[in-house]
């Protein structure tokens, strides 16, 4: 029995280490690896969808070599005649088609375009592909599927910017109070997730959570508030209001931090700009103490402002740089704006939107102040602290759609209120995406005009916004906030790309098809919204490549589909920590290697062998070679100030030669030239970490360290942004976005955003009455992030997972209509109409449904006979229900019937 | 001679089928077959819903019933170690045991099935550790308390000593360990936070300890 | 060897309660209900056939424990070959000891059978010969035992309420008898064969049948009255999926419609009537036995009282139960 260390990265907590366990050529099983437990947040342990990769590995479903069509009709009747041909013969192919769409068209896209699936899987299983990509250059990434419309994306375009927070976690070992809006930690948090939050309650946390069903979080928490669906922002508004208006804020708010650390003392003027010191423009707060205004960075201010009426004089500096100059004018602290915003969001007020009592929500805030610590400080890693121990934490469909910008603002707002932000104990950022580095968030953090961190959104001055999109989503047009560094393409809005393909969607200007289309693990026609129109447009790509697992989907409409090593066969070098999207915080960081267990079981490829052949073959070898030798792959140069291990650049170098030196160069960067380690070291070790001080998960000193304020409450920017963005639309005639302009404001208009569905059925021409229930959607960890619903074993794992065979619906109104335990439901919106078994359950709210995971499949094999439906099939393509980022929600209005 | 038992701490679990799978694989069992079970419990009305994950496997209890029934003597308990074993060659496939036990935790290994149209490469090689007709269980995972103790590792402490499932677990929710030795893990887990065990009347004496949750869901009472 | 179904593999109780199903389902549920009811009138047919020296009756009744009770539990075995372990523990299990019970009756049976037989009168001595009744009367006493031992193979599992009552064993006894005594009448009008005193038999089938009715009546109130478990399966008899196969199948044709017939004979029905009766007794005690394994339900493991223990932290430390 040989035990080999490697890694699954199959979702976003990871990676995980463990060691494959091989007998006589065959992986006999999988185990934790415990040599890891001081450095991996998951003690090297795996959950229950890595030891489901030995089946992945062996299934005979598995593309056994190229597949070629044969049959130029595509369509979900028409047989593709799959043919089997040579490695040889589909990487010239590939190559050819690609040799020929380098470039741009006539309409300025590129003619080639790159889907992937989930935002940090695919690259720690893609070998060298990010520098074959690079090397042939002119991509277009932004048709990848699952991300953009489906993500967290308010919270990762807004949090980000505020507080380089990609997601919002807890700091859960060191909080006393966890608020989830809908975060299911215990399905998608990962083994890190799951252990902090057992030894949280094991400890003695609390943890309530706010959703409409009883999720497999809620079911681990002291408190289930079972809220509408799609009301949390009201409810975090309500919560506002009573902890500013109702209760004492001199007991109730962290008053230092609130004038120190935020933008809350700074001045507005009448037109709603911040107002500003006429030589330096820097804005301006009053000084209590000395009774005068100063400027925000003034070393003489002494007492900041937080509320009142001051009268000061200065500039307004707005949207396009237009100034105006006020003397002697009557203005108000941002803090005091804002209360006077929040005046009208009463707990009653929230209370009937939300279906919470006017008591719990009082409660929720009370619960807050209580559990806040004010004034209380820790010691890490040698330094002094503020200990804030209540986080609040958001989940999808929460924190995007309609509402996800509110949503976000509330929660760092609430944050900023009991100063529980970005210390110990806290609300942190997991991560940043957009801002460089990923790996270190103190890095990411650098001093920007009027005393907040520099933020590098897209430009939306006259003189730099790009006039024509080069993307097919139009991200650097449309989305300011979503940066344009290598993850912003992935950030849509994917749906305006797709819908507008060789169409016109909602008077949205057509874009054109690519070329090529190079698909890497994702499944668009099933986890993009409107599938039927997903397929249409898969069916119309001219040519449609897919590096495969099995027949599924997307792949069914491919004219090649070029099959992979699976986990257990790869060979790859991948970073490992600080950090990574949720509560996977590292101690160390470094490299973790993921060799294969055991040969291939198919004609499958490598993806550095298939990214090197095809480098070859396009003639851009020396270009890809350099790609690999400036870091493109991990991150370290081959070449560095301790060792030199770059790969000849003409040369066609073999993968174990490639991971060799990343392996070498790797570890000497990481040691600072103390160890060199190759390729054998690390597939007998695993993995090589150094230490990474935990006080650098917090982004608290670093501010404190620049002298920087967080940019809240009041959103002067975002708000001059929203301004300078519509009127370069309306300059190019582009009046197709006005409705999502409007979310741009200094602060987020809270509303009853469930009516938004109500007005969607409306605009179908349907009675909202009629659709009774809100359907929403909720992950399992069997199958989050996966491509797990081909494999029998999964589904064997997941039948305790209540809702994981059909649809939840409260027993109570079941049985009312007639409905028992696995009966078949007609499900129906205002778009279309599903079935599924009804699973009856009291931990679900009266008036809504909930379906688990993302099914609905029609080819993939073994799922293709699962019976349960994919609720995007219910969902139509409607663009009022976009938000500014082009993202919509997980919910639909249905109606329900037994079949 | 010691008394082996394991902990199932209820506050922690989450019904993530880790253990399940894990459990499956280093065992090699075949489709349906789990030694491990998670099963999903509500209770009550919404919205006073509790819910919880109860994991449940073999008690491998001290008075067991299954000994007493089995017309061969395949199932016995392994005084040395305080585990109930089958032995695959003894056993007549009768199935008594699976009657007479309180916690339906065996299974009648049977006709063999594959997880798809054909056996994989690993079905062929796992498989052909079981014996067809014959009652299956969990039984701790004794081999690998076997091989551990040859090594003088402790079982519960050492992995290479310890059940998968107590390995896999990823909340940290079971612990294994020797209840007659007052410092051992579990010894302290129970001391600590008290334990109960399912179907006392049943008199079987189970070797499995839940720790009750201290987190319910008190509902919006609104 | 086939790959499992979807179904199969997304199998899990939605019930509370959840019903054996090894001894019940699929064909070798079958070949069990085929050994459990051959294993109760074959050995009442030899007893009373005993009684009333039928020597075709107790052939009869030799041959069904022999081939309808022995082979069928044969196969249902996993380990076919392993038939022999069965009676290793008959100390404590009630299979070993059936296996016993079932093995000395055949050998006693055949030796029974052998001493009364006319063709072999002539070759054994009379020295020997007269231990027919001793020998006799030693094979009814397993024959009664082999009747008697699956009331106590039932009653002693715990783990299933319905099985889990004692009545079962004068329930079983009493069946094997009226059941022996229907058959008996059965065979007596067969072509060629006669029997000296049959009508001497209504009287006491009468009391069976009461009895066992009573019996019936007795353990479903019991066992409905034991808690969760009981009470789903008697409801599962009563008024859930196996209600036609009980109310009808069962009960109607094991006692009432026998109960009937045999009673209206007193007040003078025709005695031909009784045949068909005594073929629906038959076929209610094989429906009775399939009720009876089909109800089989483990007691509630996650029950609400264990919900209870599982919210009882109250901070402290609290002793076992």
């Amino acid at each position: 029995m040989k035990k080999l260390p490697t890694y699954c990265d199959q979702c976003y907590n990871g990676p995980d280490l463990f060691r494959a366990v091989v007998e006589d050529g065959v992986v006999h099983s999988l185990e934790p690896n415990e040599t890891c437990e001081d450095i991996s947040p998951a003690k090297g342990k795996i959950c229950v969808k890595a030891y489901g990769l030995i089946q992945k590995l062996y299934s005979p479903h598995r593309i056994k070599a190229p597949l070629l069509r044969t049959n130029p009709r595509k369509g979900r009747d028409e047989d593709p005649g799959w043919k089997e041909i040579s490695w040889d013969e589909a990487l010239t192919l590939l190559a050819d088609k690609i040799g020929k769409a380098r470039g741009l068209d006539d309409a300025g896209f590129p003619k080639m375009a790159v889907i992937m699936g989930q935002a940090a899987s695919p690259t720690a299983y893609s070998g060298t592909l990010p520098a074959l990509l690079s090397a042939i250059g002119n991509i277009d990434y932004t048709l990848g599927a699952g991300e953009g419309i489906k993500c967290y994306h308010s919270e990762h375009l807004f949090c980000e910017y505020w507080h380089r927070c990609f997601i919002g976690a807890a700091d859960t070992p060191r909080a006393k109070l966890v608020i989830s809006f809908g975060h299911n930690t215990n399905a998608s948090g990962g083994v890190a997730g799951v252990r902090r939050h057992a030894h949280a309650r094991e400890s003695g946390y609390k943890r309530i959570q706010v959703e409409p069903h009883l999720s497999a979080s809620a079911t681990t928490s002291d408190q289930w508030i079972p809220i509408k669906v799609k009301t949390d922002a009201p409810l975090m508004y309500a919560l506002i209001h009573i902890l500013t208006r109702e209760m004492d804020r001199n007991k109730s708010c962290d008053l230092p931090f609130i004038k120190r650390r935020t933008s809350s003392p700074y001045l507005v003027g009448p037109r709603g700009w911040f107002i500003r010191d006429k030589k330096t423009k820097d804005p301006l707060v009053w000084d209590s103490a000395a009774n005068m205004p100063r400027t925000h960075s003034s070393l003489d201010l002494k007492d900041a402002a937080l509320e009142g009426e001051y009268v000061v004089s200065g500039i307004e500096v707005g949207a396009d740089g237009e100034e105006w100059e006020h003397e002697e004018v009557s203005c108000k602290p941002s803090f005091q704006l804002m209360l006077d915003f929040m005046e009208e969001y009463t707990p009653e007020w929230a209370a009937e939107i939300c279906d919470v009592s006017v008591e719990t929500i009082r409660n929720l805030a009370a619960e807050i102040v209580e559990h806040a610590h004010v004034g209380e400080t820790i010691e890490l890693c040698g330094e002094t602290l503020p200990y804030r121990p209540v986080a609040i934490i958001l989940g999808k469909t929460v924190n995007n759609g309609p509402g996800g910008y509110q949503v976000s603002w509330a929660r760092t707002i609430i944050a900023m209120l009991i100063g529980a932000l970005e210390v110990p104990g806290a609300t942190i950022g997991a991560d940043q995406r957009m801002n460089r580095p990923h790996h270190d968030r103190w890095s990411s953090v650098w001093p920007g005009k009027d005393g907040f961190m520099k933020n590098f959104l897209n430009p939306t001055d006259k003189a730099s916004w790009p006039a024509s999109a080069q993307s097919r989503t139009r991200f650097e047009q449309l989305l300011p906030l979503v940066l344009n560094t290598g993850w912003s393409p992935f950030l849509g809005p994917t749906t305006l790309g797709w819908l507008t393909m060789n169409s016109e969607w909602s008077g949205l200007p057509r874009t054109t098809a690519p070329d090529v289309t190079l698909l890497y693990r994702a499944n668009p026609a099933l986890s993009m919204y409107f599938p039927e129109v997903m397929e249409e447009k898969l069916a119309s790509l001219p040519f449609f490549a897919c590096i495969g697992y099995t027949i599924d989907e997307s792949n069914y409409f491919a004219d090649l589909i070029l099959p992979d090593h699976t986990d257990l066969e790869g060979l790859q070098l991948f970073r490992i920590g600080p950090s990574i999207h949720s509560e996977c915080f590292w101690s160390s960081y470094g490299f973790a290697i993921r060799q294969a267990a055991v040969d291939p079981v198919v004609n499958s490829i490598d993806l550095t062998d298939f990214s090197t052949q095809m480098a070859e073959r396009l003639g851009i070898l020396e270009e890809y070679n350099a790609a690999i030798n400036a870091g493109i792959v991990s991150g370290v140069r081959l070449k560095n100030e301790y060792v030199d291990n770059e790969l000849d650049p003409a040369t066609l170098h073999s993968k174990e030669e490639i991971w060799d030196r990343l392996c070498k160069s790797s570890t000497a960067a990481l040691s600072e030239g103390s160890d060199e380690h190759g390729l054998d070291w690390f597939k007998e070790h695993g993995f090589y970490a150094v230490n990474y001080p935990e006080i650098r998960h917090f982004l608290h000193p670093v501010m404190v360290r620049w002298g920087l304020r967080y940019e809240i409450p009041y959103q002067e920017n975002i708000r001059r942004v929203g301004e300078q963005l519509g009127r370069r639309l309306k300059e190019n005639g582009m009046e197709w976005w006005d409705e999502q302009l409007e979310e741009y404001a200094a602060f987020p208009k809270c509303e009853d955003f469930s009516e938004m569905w109500n007005m969607e059925c409306e605009m179908a021409g349907a009675d909202p009455d009629d659709f009774q229930f809100w359907l929403i959607n909720t992950r399992s960890m069997q199958y989050a992030w996966g491509s797990n619903a081909g494999m029998p074993l999964m589904a064997e794992a997941a039948k305790h997972v209540p809702g994981f065979k059909g649809a939840l619906i409260n027993k109570t109104v079941a049985q009312e209509m007639g409905l028992e335990e696995g009966d078949i439901m007609s499900i129906e919106s205002s778009h279309a109409e599903v079935e599924a078994r009804a699973v009856l359950r009291e931990g679900v709210r009266p008036d809504t449904v909930v379906f688990t995971g993302q099914f609905g499949h029609w080819i993939t094999p073994f799922a293709k006979d699962l019976g349960v439906p994919n609720m995007n099939t219910l969902i139509g393509p409607n663009k009022k229900m976009l938000d500014a980022g082009g993202s919509l929600s997980d919910v639909v209005k249905v109606r329900i019937q037994k079949a | 001679m010691a008394r082996y038992v394991m902990v199932v701490d209820l506050e922690k679990c989450t019904g993530c089928q880790t253990c399940v799978v894990a459990c499956k694989m280093w065992n090699g069992l075949g489709p349906g077959i789990q030694r491990v079970t998670v099963v999903e419990k509500e209770e009550g009305e919404y919205p006073n819903v509790r819910r919880a994950y109860i994991p449940k496997r073999c008690m491998n209890c001290k008075d067991p019933q299954c000994t007493k029934v089995c017309p061969t003597g395949a199932t016995k308990r392994d005084d040395e170690k305080s585990v109930v074993t089958v032995d695959k060659d003894k056993c007549m496939g009768c199935r008594y045991c699976m009657m007479a036990c309180p916690y339906n935790a065996r299974t009648f290994y049977k006709h063999e099935q594959w997880y798809h149209e054909e056996p994989s490469a690993w079905e062929k090689k796992r498989y052909k550790e079981h014996t067809e007709g014959v009652v299956d269980k969990c039984d701790f995972c004794i081999s690998r308390i076997d091989s551990g103790l040859k090594k003088a590792l402790t079982p519960g402490v050492d992995p290479d000593a310890t059940p998968m499932c107590v390995l896999s677990c990823i909340a940290d929710a079971l612990h294994f360990g020797d209840i007659d030795d007052p410092e051992s893990n579990v010894s302290k887990i129970i001391e600590a936070r008290g334990g109960f065990r399912l179907l006392p009347e049943m008199e079987t004496d189970p070797s499995i300890y839940y720790l009750p949750k201290r987190t319910g869901n008190e509902a919006d009472k609104s | 060897m086939k790959q499992i179904r979807v179904e199969s593999l997304l199998a899990s109780p939605q019930d509370i309660v959840t019903f054996q199903s090894e001894w019940s389902k699929g064909g070798s549920g079958g070949l069990l209900l085929l050994a459990l009811f051959a294993g109760n009138v074959g050995p009442g047919l030899y007893m009373m056939s005993f009684l009333m020296n039928f020597t075709v009756g107790m052939l009869v009744g030799f041959l069904i424990v022999a081939v309808g009770y022995g082979l069928p539990h044969l196969l249902f075995l996993g380990r076919k070959e392993r038939f022999w372990r069965g009676m290793m523990h008959p100390d404590t299990s009630w299979i070993s000891r059936g296996f016993i019970f079932a093995n000395i009756f055949m050998g006693f049976a055949c030796l029974t059978m052998a001493l009364g037989s006319p063709m072999l009168a002539n070759m054994i001595p009379e020295s020997i010969s007269i231990y027919y009744n001793p020998i006799g009367i030693l094979s009814s006493v397993f024959a009664f035992l082999l009747a008697m031992y699956p009331g106590f193979l039932f009653a002693s599992v715990r783990a299933i309420a319905f099985w889990h009552s004692f009545l079962l064993v004068p329930l079983f006894i009493v069946q094997a008898f009226g059941s022996g005594i229907a058959l008996l009448l059965v065979l007596a009008h067969a072509p060629g064969v006669s029997l000296h005193g049959g009508e001497h038999l209504l009287f006491p089938e009468a009391i069976f049948l009461v009895t066992s009715a009573l019996l019936i009546l007795g353990h479903l109130f019991f066992t409905f009255s034991s808690g969760k478990a009981g009470r789903t399966s008697v409801m599962r008899l009563v008024s859930g999926s196996f209600k036609k196969a009980f109310l009808l199948g069962a009960l109607s044709c094991e006692i009432a419609i026998p109960l009937a017939v045999v009673a209206l004979t007193f007040v003078g029905l025709n005695k031909s009537m009784l045949i068909p009766a005594e073929l629906i007794q038959l076929c209610g005690i094989y429906f009775f036995k399939y009720c009876f394994l089909n109800a089989g339900a483990y007691n509630e493991i996650c029950s609400e009282q264990v919900f209870d223990s599982i919210y009882s932290h109250s901070g402290e430390s609290r002793p076992f139960n």
